[in-house]
């Protein structure tokens, strides 16, 4: 063999090498065969969200002390709690006391404590996480220590616990709804009514 | 002439046969199986429908997943992931909704296989998630949950 076909003899056999092991080194990273693993389908779903339910009917009582059973129906399915708020005839809605602050999702009942004399409105709604439900329909008003139970001493009422007695002490007129007077309570006016705090200038002495 | 005839098939045929055995062994060592897939025969599969199962998402709560895939090829996969595929998104009805507190649990890993052209239903529970930092404004709403699932040869 001469030196000139020796040469190219030996550059075939070189060529042949770097390919083979160009594509041997592939082939054992993988890459010959990225086909083999492939991100390819897509799609989408679509979620409901659900929502809370109302309790059908609420009630609230005047207990002894100052206090206000509330009681409602239970919602289904089952909520993770409910929210009680009261009112005074004209003021905002705000959350119950303690007693009942956060009922459970177990709960149909509470009882607020320590309620401020006045005549109060009850709700409830059920809750789940930051979810509020829609609230029942308002109770009927519940007298708390006296509280005036008819429309002229619900108009009189100025949302901070102060009753001033009507000028001219007529009997109930058309309550709206039946009021519930906390027992041993005695009906305003009367010599036995809560003290005020700031009586009005107009009302008349008791 | 001859013997470098003889060098270059001996060469050439040794490296042709460790080309093959690394091949395979390449291919081996990704799949976990022996038959050779060329760059022609790539995977194609499509997720057709996906459902979210269960009842109504609230805070706390959790659907189920179920999705119907199809594969076009004439050879097995196997569905080994499922991932989610961008931010969910609630209806223009309830744009109180800001915090949807809604996600997919991501990845999801799975084991679904596919035959060969074949079209079937899988179903997972649990993974779609609703968090008590849902909106109020997301009672009654609409969700989108995009993703997308990875498939291997089976």
């Amino acid at each position: 063999m001469t030196a000139a076909p020796r040469r190219r003899a030996r550059s075939r056999v070189a060529a042949v090498a770097a390919v083979t092991a160009a594509t041997a080194t592939a082939a054992a990273t993988g890459t010959a065969f990225g086909a083999w693993t492939t991100p390819a389908g897509g799609g989408s779903g679509t979620a409901a969200a659900g929502t809370l339910g109302t309790p059908p009917t609420v009630t609230a009582t005047a207990q002894p002390g100052r206090a206000v059973r509330v009681t409602w129906t239970a919602v289904t399915p089952a909520p993770g709690g409910y929210r009680v708020e009261r009112r005074r005839s004209n003021g905002d809605w705000e959350a119950a006391g303690p007693g009942c602050a956060s009922p459970g999702a177990a709960s149909a009942t509470c009882t607020d404590a320590a309620v401020p004399p006045g005549q109060w409105f009850y709700r409830v709604a059920a809750r789940q996480g930051a979810w509020l439900g829609t609230p029942a329909a308002t109770t009927a008003p519940v007298a708390v220590n006296g509280a005036p139970a008819n429309q002229a001493g619900e108009a009189a009422d100025d949302g901070a616990g102060r009753h001033p007695t009507p000028s001219t002490p007529t009997p109930a007129t058309t309550p709206v709804t039946a009021p519930v007077t906390t027992p041993g309570a005695t009906p305003a006016p009367t010599a036995t009514a809560p003290p005020e705090p700031t009586p009005p200038p107009s009302a008349p002495p008791s | 002439m001859s013997l470098s005839r003889t060098r270059v098939t001996l060469a050439s045929g040794v490296l042709l046969g460790t080309l093959a055995a690394t091949a395979a062994w390449a291919q081996w060592f990704t799949s976990g199986r022996t038959t050779a897939i060329s760059q022609a025969e790539s995977i194609s599969f499509s997720v057709d429908a996906v459902t979210i199962t269960g009842p109504p998402l609230r805070p706390g709560g959790a659907g189920g997943l179920r999705i119907r895939l199809t594969n076009h090829k004439p050879f097995a996969v196997r569905v080994v992931m499922v991932l989610a595929d961008g931010p969910v998104t609630v209806d223009a009805a309830h744009p109180g909704c800001v915090r949807t507190g809604v996600s997919l649990v991501s990845p999801i890993y799975t084991s679904w296989l596919l035959a060969p052209r074949q079209t079937k239903e899988f179903a997972t529970s649990n993974k779609v998630r609703m968090t008590n930092g849902s909106d109020n404004g997301c009672q009654g709403a609409m969700f989108h949950v995009p993703l997308r699932a990875t498939a291997t040869t089976a």
